[in-house]
């Protein structure tokens, strides 16, 4: 039996051990060239010279691949320079605290946030959903237990933790019901398929095993081929009925370890090996929508490997062509804390505390933004805010970008959350894609200045409007096809707020999302259909 | 000397406690060296405005280890087990260490904090407050807690804890 007189000799033993020797001339090296690249942004460089900064730091650390611009209509239309001068609005507080890490989803429109207990009945589990058009809070029923893990929603919450437990959240409803555990644990991610079946990938020892809710079990599906040991990191992307996954397989040298991110897709046969998408990042945590294309998030450092700390890699992915074009890291920050597709652009937000208040105590930087203009290729700077100092959840949503935080790090017990209202009176940026109406709005945009079509209904982007009465007749979205259109106010917000019929088979039938027609400007040539509740996490 | 000589010296010394350190913090020995070297970064980057190099480290340090488990890139990745828990090791005297790292490992990561700032990092009560933006009476309380439950938790390991 072990004994120990007192806590710091209970510590002393916890951290005994084999230290190495110190990389002194590695983190010196590494601190010159980040302070370097942080002052060249602070003293106010221009975009050009931080754009060519980011360059040259990309190829001096071996992300020399080059792959084409991507180019090509995204999001709803509204512009990096938009985003850029937006300006960020507080939301009322969450009617739930935490001081266990809080994760978001964007589910039927709302974003959703679960938190975790700290394990003191002062903080237990709980969960809130956020409707940006409303801009209210509702709270939710509270999870059966301490639940933590992957979360991914379309019209229901799934959780699924690693150890194979899972649970879903009828949204609707507000009941939460245990799933069965799923027969492999140590599942990577957790998907929505097209048909909104829930599907978990990387479970088992190699992390190579997938298994899909059937509504009463998991069934066993085809298992990623991999040609190595197993796989390290794993993202999932559902388009429709295709479906793909980004995976990082471990390849483990003599010499050290050596990345690469490889493509898979699911067909009737199952799954197949796609060309690699060589380049940055290497390592997947999470892959994202962004038009035709993707937004890939991660980093070159596998799980296993003692890698010295970095910040967070993009890349701008094509599946369909197998390229991977690294737009690198915003030059704002060490280390974003989130990176998140809005309209045409890329949002990168960080929050740090190496500012310091030059008494030897680090101080709450302000949240920082830089937004990535994919229309130019350029990184620009966004605007700031001092009410988070944590970013745990963002979403896109019709009223801005929604960020969910906590205002304080340390003993905060509390969640907050802040809105970026892009300024959609900010002129444009010249763009080469098919112009989106929406966004040439004029400022201030009200009910009574939207414009009207031919047959008197009025049209524009929902973006920014929080009161469902002010939305236009008609509302701007992009259809499955990739067109630009319209969808009719009343069955849009029927969509979102629509009740089920039967929250048990909700919960465990998974409910088909939501179609609705999209028009040309006329309101009547229908050119497309816009579906609701579909994407995947 | 300039402002690399200066740091390079300091991370020599430093580097051991610092590393001590973060395992306290960290879920893994690999995990406590990157945050480390991620505040020895931002010690850098504050070089000549920071009075005493070593505690704001171990304050950065201190954030950076509760910050970690928040981050979304994080939680694509999730741990719903404490990856750093071995198993019982049934070598006598080889075990201990591990039993003890995971003890703290139970405590929620601000309590974990707090004890790892208060009892091995000797800061005082204001001091912790000031680095986890805090009362002196949250701190208080949590080192009350965090205590009683490392107690019950050593008591269950046949571990003892007389503080």
């Amino acid at each position: 039996m072990s004994s120990y007189r007192d806590v710091r000799e209970l510590l002393d033993r916890a951290a005994e051990g084999p230290i190495g020797p110190a990389p002194v001339a590695e983190l010196v090296g590494r601190g010159a060239r980040r302070l370097r690249t942080w002052q060249a942004v602070a003293s106010g460089a221009t975009v050009a010279v931080v754009a060519a900064v980011i360059l040259v730091v990309a190829a001096t650390t071996g992300g020399a691949h080059r792959s084409p611009r991507p180019t090509g209509p995204l999001g709803v239309g509204v512009t990096a320079t938009q985003i850029a001068h937006g300006t960020w609005h507080s939301m009322p507080a969450p009617p739930i605290k935490s001081c266990g890490a809080a994760r978001s989803v964007t589910a039927t429109g709302d974003v959703v946030v679960l938190v975790e207990t700290d394990g003191t009945p002062r903080c237990p589990s709980a969960a809130a959903a956020y409707n940006p058009l409303a801009n209210t809070w509702t709270k939710l029923s509270a999870p059966p237990a301490s639940l933590r893990g992957q979360l991914t929603a379309t019209q229901n919450l799934y959780v699924s933790q690693r150890t194979g437990a899972a649970a879903v959240l009828n949204l609707r409803s507000g009941t939460w019901h245990s799933l069965p555990p799923v027969p492999e644990a140590g599942a990577l991610t957790t998907v929505v398929s097209g048909t909104t079946q829930a599907v978990v990938l990387g479970a088992g020892p190699n992390h190579d095993q997938v298994f899909a809710f059937n509504g009463t079990k998991w069934i066993p599906r085809a298992s990623l081929p991999h040609p190595g040991t197993a796989i390290d990191a794993l993202a999932a992307y559902s388009a429709g009925r295709t479906q793909w996954a980004l995976a990082t397989e471990e390849r483990t040298f003599n010499s050290g370890f050596s990345s690469q991110l490889r493509l898979l897709r699911l067909n009737a046969s199952g799954w197949t090996r796609e060309p690699n998408l060589p380049g940055r990042p290497a390592v997947v945590t999470s892959v994202q929508p962004l038009g035709d294309r993707q937004l890939v998030a991660g980093g070159n450092c596998p799980p296993y490997a003692s890698c010295p700390p970095a910040g967070i890699e993009l890349g701008i992915a094509n599946l369909r062509s197998g390229q991977l074009h690294s737009i690198g890291q915003s030059p704002l920050g060490f280390a974003l804390d989130a990176a998140v597709v809005a309209g045409e652009a890329v949002v990168g937000l960080d929050t740090d505390s190496e500012i310091g208040d030059g008494a030897g105590h680090p101080a709450i930087r302000p949240l920082s933004s830089s937004v990535y203009d994919v229309a130019t290729g350029r990184w620009l700077s966004g605007p700031r805010d001092n009410a988070l100092a944590d970013v745990t959840g963002t979403a896109w949503t019709p009223s801005g970008l929604v960020v969910v935080g906590s205002p304080r790090p340390g003993c905060s017990c509390q969640i907050g959350g802040l809105i970026l209202r892009p300024a959609m009176g900010h002129g444009r940026a010249p763009s080469p894609y098919p112009a989106v109406s929406t966004t040439d709005s004029p400022p201030n945009l009200t009910p009574a200045a939207w414009p009207r079509n031919t047959s008197g209904q009025t049209y524009g982007s929902a973006m920014g409007i929080t009161v469902p009465a002010d939305l236009p007749d008609l509302i701007s979205v992009i259809a499955s096809n990739g067109r630009p259109g319209y969808v009719h106010k009343a069955p849009y917000l029927a969509a979102i707020e629509s009740a089920p019929a039967n929250p048990q088979i909700a919960a465990t039938e998974s409910p088909r999302p939501a179609t609705l027609p999209v028009y040309a400007e006329d309101g009547h040539t229908r050119i497309g259909v816009f579906v609701i509740g579909s994407s995947s996490k | 000397m300039s402002r690399d000589e200066d740091f390079a010296a300091f991370v020599a010394v430093s580097w051991p406690a610092l590393v001590r350190t973060g395992r306290l913090l960290a879920p893994d020995a690999a995990s406590a060296e990157d945050l480390v070297q991620s505040a020895l970064l931002k010690t850098y980057a504050r070089w000549r405005s920071v009075r005493d190099p070593g505690a704001y480290t171990r304050a950065v340090l201190t954030r950076l280890a509760l910050r970690s488990g928040r981050r979304r890139w994080r939680a694509e990745v999730p741990t719903a087990d404490l990856p750093e828990i071995a198993g019982p090791d049934e070598a006598a005297g080889i075990g201990s260490a591990d039993e003890v790292r995971r003890l703290l490992a139970q405590l929620p990561r601000h309590q974990r904090a707090v004890i790892v700032l208060r009892f091995y990092c000797d800061f005082s009560e204001a001091e912790i407050a000031e680095v986890l933006r805090c009362s002196p009476g949250t701190v208080k309380s949590r080192t009350h807690r965090a205590l009683a439950a490392l107690r019950a938790t050593a008591a269950d390991s046949d571990l003892e804890v007389d503080r």
